[in-house]
């Protein structure tokens, strides 16, 4: 660091606030225990000397930081950031900062970059989604922080979780392409390796084909990374093929939105010959037109659910260990019954 | 309650070296040999050590991590740039850490006073406008930080962007081109928000540049939203005379253009053209195609890497990081229909 001047002390802050240091120190870090003219004293000094309290130091006096740390694979899916949104709005409230680290979907970076939250001082942790590392649980539980798992729910029993079943939603849009009289089913989805999400969204598919003696065949599961062009990509792949599909639900709205797009290209009428489903509900997929058929997940709900949880289990208050939130089909423009044959 | 954290002296016993080795180990791992590195590391992995940082930081004053704080989580741009910068920065073993101030600069203020005070050796910061008090607290404790996505006028600050007003210019300027007079602008909300105001800016100069007003009407601020896109198109759409040409602060304002001209039977760009800015992925696959700018979204996060890292080993770097933007021409903007 090229240090310019020397950073203001905190007995600086104090001597201009004209308290003891102790004083000053109890105003910075619990304001509630010190008199509101005091406390105001002390905060305009520490202003005008521009004096910033060594976290370090005072994570070191006090063992709590106010900051709160969240996982995530990426902030470049919608979803995922709506979710942080809603985490951020409540912890805010509350009087926490939310800091944020991405691990792009590898485990190594997930340890890694936990690592660093948990090193800088965090009070609590939202991690998303249920399969982590187990040497990432490990250091959480040697720090002793409070934390929750998000988006999907631990079925193991052994960690908090607030989310979805994320196969039985999958379930629920294979059964109702299944009502509509498909037959010819097709999937693209995330990669399934490193996303348990799309694994169980994969998973509830099938079972809801098995259950009606309907095949998924492997040529029709296409696995691709989360983009538009993956969409466009998938179902070109799919239409090339000797037996077409009727349905193609895909694991995610982007992938939906470019596999529509797609069919527009390649001049097939969405959902007169083909239906296409998405999951999550974004903005845009009741603003297309026609409108998309997909999987509704409270997002903005499921971040302040797991606000709350943390912020209980940092007062002490019980919680509900596994915190199951509803989901909910909206059946929009493109799902319709196959074709005649 | 659990056993006791593994402490750095448990370390040092299971991997057979003393506990000065293993805090330089964990710390400046270039200053040791191989061998005993990976005795370090294996024994602190076992044990699930972790350095506890607070303590760490207060000896050393590194941490390798860089903060970034940016207005929105739920813009894909940012979160592109972000990726960008991650990756650049990873490669040099710092980790990055991200807050969120949801375009409100005294928010930015403090969770950037937050990431300070967990210890950050670097801050990257989104736009030019910022609370006065935050350049105080980064000189003061001579933090280096870069500012991203636009350009410093007053060459204070180090930053890596592009001409946010040139680009709209260009916009405003070739929909001139193409016969355009009667033209109306969906803007970001430009409080607090440098990039969205140099766009208006830009494109308000090019149009007076050649005798074309943009009256109050015309103009109407919204957030990066489709549905704010959609709703501010039907007020413009009553407007008359209709404008003939739709400019948007950004390509979410703007498909919520092309998508409320749809809904209400509007040609585009037959009787309505639209433009966008960014060139998200959307963009180019929207019927038609979004005419729009293309940011170099990804670039401009290597760049803020590479010019916070030279910072970080000392050196001076470069003060203005300029990238080159491009107009986009697809599918949204023709020239004006007859008037009827």
């Amino acid at each position: 660091m090229s240090a310019a001047k020397k950073a203001n002390q905190l007995s600086d802050v104090a001597h201009l606030a004209k308290v003891s240091t102790a004083t000053a120190s109890r105003a910075l870090t619990l304001p509630h225990k010190v008199k509101p003219a005091t406390l105001t004293r002390v905060q305009e000094a520490a202003r005008i000397l521009g004096y910033v309290a060594h976290g370090a130091a005072r994570a070191l006096a006090t063992r709590r930081t106010h900051t709160i740390g969240a996982v995530i694979p990426t902030l470049d899916n919608a979803i995922f950031a709506n979710i942080m949104h809603a985490l951020q709005k409540k912890l805010d409230s509350a009087g926490y900062t939310l800091l944020l680290a991405c691990h792009e979907f590898e485990s190594a970076a997930e340890v890694k970059v936990t690592r660093t939250l948990l090193a800088r001082g965090i009070d609590g942790l939202v991690l998303l989604g249920t399969s982590h590392d187990r040497q990432l649980y490990a250091m959480i539980k040697e720090r002793q922080i409070p934390y929750v798992l998000a988006w999907a729910l631990d079925e193991s029993g052994r960690h908090p979780s607030v989310g979805f079943v994320h196969r039985a939603a999958a379930r629920q849009i294979a059964d109702h392409l299944l009502d509509l009289g498909h037959r010819e089913f097709a999937m693209i989805l995330g990669f399934t390796a490193n996303n348990e999400r799309a694994r169980e969204r994969l998973r509830g598919v099938k079972e809801a084909l098995f259950a009606r003696r309907i095949q998924l065949p492997p040529e029709r599961v296409i696995e691709k990374p989360y983009a538009l062009a993956s969409g466009r990509e998938g179902l070109r792949a799919l239409m090339s093929g000797a037996h077409p599909p009727t349905a193609v639900i895909c694991s995610n709205d982007v992938l939906a939105i470019g596999a529509i797009a797609e069919c527009n290209a390649l001049g097939i009428p969405v959902p007169e010959q083909i239906s296409v489903s998405g999951f999550d509900d974004m903005e845009i997929a009741s603003l297309l037109s026609p409108g998309l058929t997909t999987m509704h997940f409270p997002a903005d709900e499921l971040g302040e659910l797991a606000a709350d949880h943390l912020l209980a289990q940092l007062s002490g208050k019980p919680v509900e260990w596994r915190h199951e939130l509803p989901v909910e089909l909206k059946v929009r423009g493109t799902t319709a019954p196959p074709p005649p044959h | 309650m659990t056993k006791p954290a593994a402490k750095l002296a448990d370390v040092a016993r299971l991997a057979g070296v003393s506990t000065a080795t293993v805090s330089r180990a964990l710390s400046q791992p270039h200053l040791v040999g191989a061998a005993t590195l990976n005795r370090v590391e294996a024994a602190a992995q076992r044990l699930h050590y972790v350095p506890h940082g607070t303590a760490r930081a207060l000896r050393s004053r590194r941490t390798h991590t860089v903060g970034a704080v940016i207005p929105a989580l739920g813009n894909a741009l940012y979160a592109k740039t972000t990726h960008a910068l991650q990756k650049a920065l990873e490669a040099d073993g710092y980790t990055l850490l991200l807050a969120c101030h949801e375009f409100d600069l005294k928010t930015e203020l403090k969770v950037m006073r937050s990431l300070i005070e967990r210890g950050v050796d670097a801050l990257v910061l989104v736009g030019t406008e910022h609370d006065l008090e935050l350049f105080d607290l980064l000189g003061s404790l001579g933090i280096p930080y870069v500012l991203t996505w636009a350009l410093d006028r007053t060459g204070r600050h180090p930053c890596v962007g592009f001409d946010n007003r040139l680009a709209a210019r260009r916009v405003a300027d070739y929909l001139v081109d193409i016969g355009h007079r009667d033209i109306a602008m969906v803007a970001g909300v430009t409080a607090g928000n440098d990039r969205a105001r140099e766009r208006l800016a830009g494109a308000r100069e090019a149009l007076a540049a050649r005798g074309i007003a943009l009256p109050t009407q015309r103009v109407l601020e919204r957030p990066y939203m489709i549905a704010a896109g959609r709703e501010a198109t039907r007020t413009l759409l009553k407007l008359v005379p209709r404008p003939t040409a739709v400019i948007c602060g950004n390509d979410v304002l703007a498909m919520g253009a092309v998508m409320e001209c749809h809904a209400q039977s509007v040609a585009v760009p037959a009787a309505v053209s639209v433009t966008g800015f960014d060139d998200m992925e959307a963009a180019s696959i929207l019927t038609p195609a979004l005419t729009t700018v293309r940011v170099p979204m990804h670039e401009i996060g290597y760049a803020a890497a590479r010019q916070i890292l030279i910072r970080l080993k000392g050196g001076t770097g470069v003060p203005v990081t300029e990238l080159a933007v491009d107009l986009i021409v697809r599918g949204t903007t023709a020239p004006p229909g007859r008037p009827r």
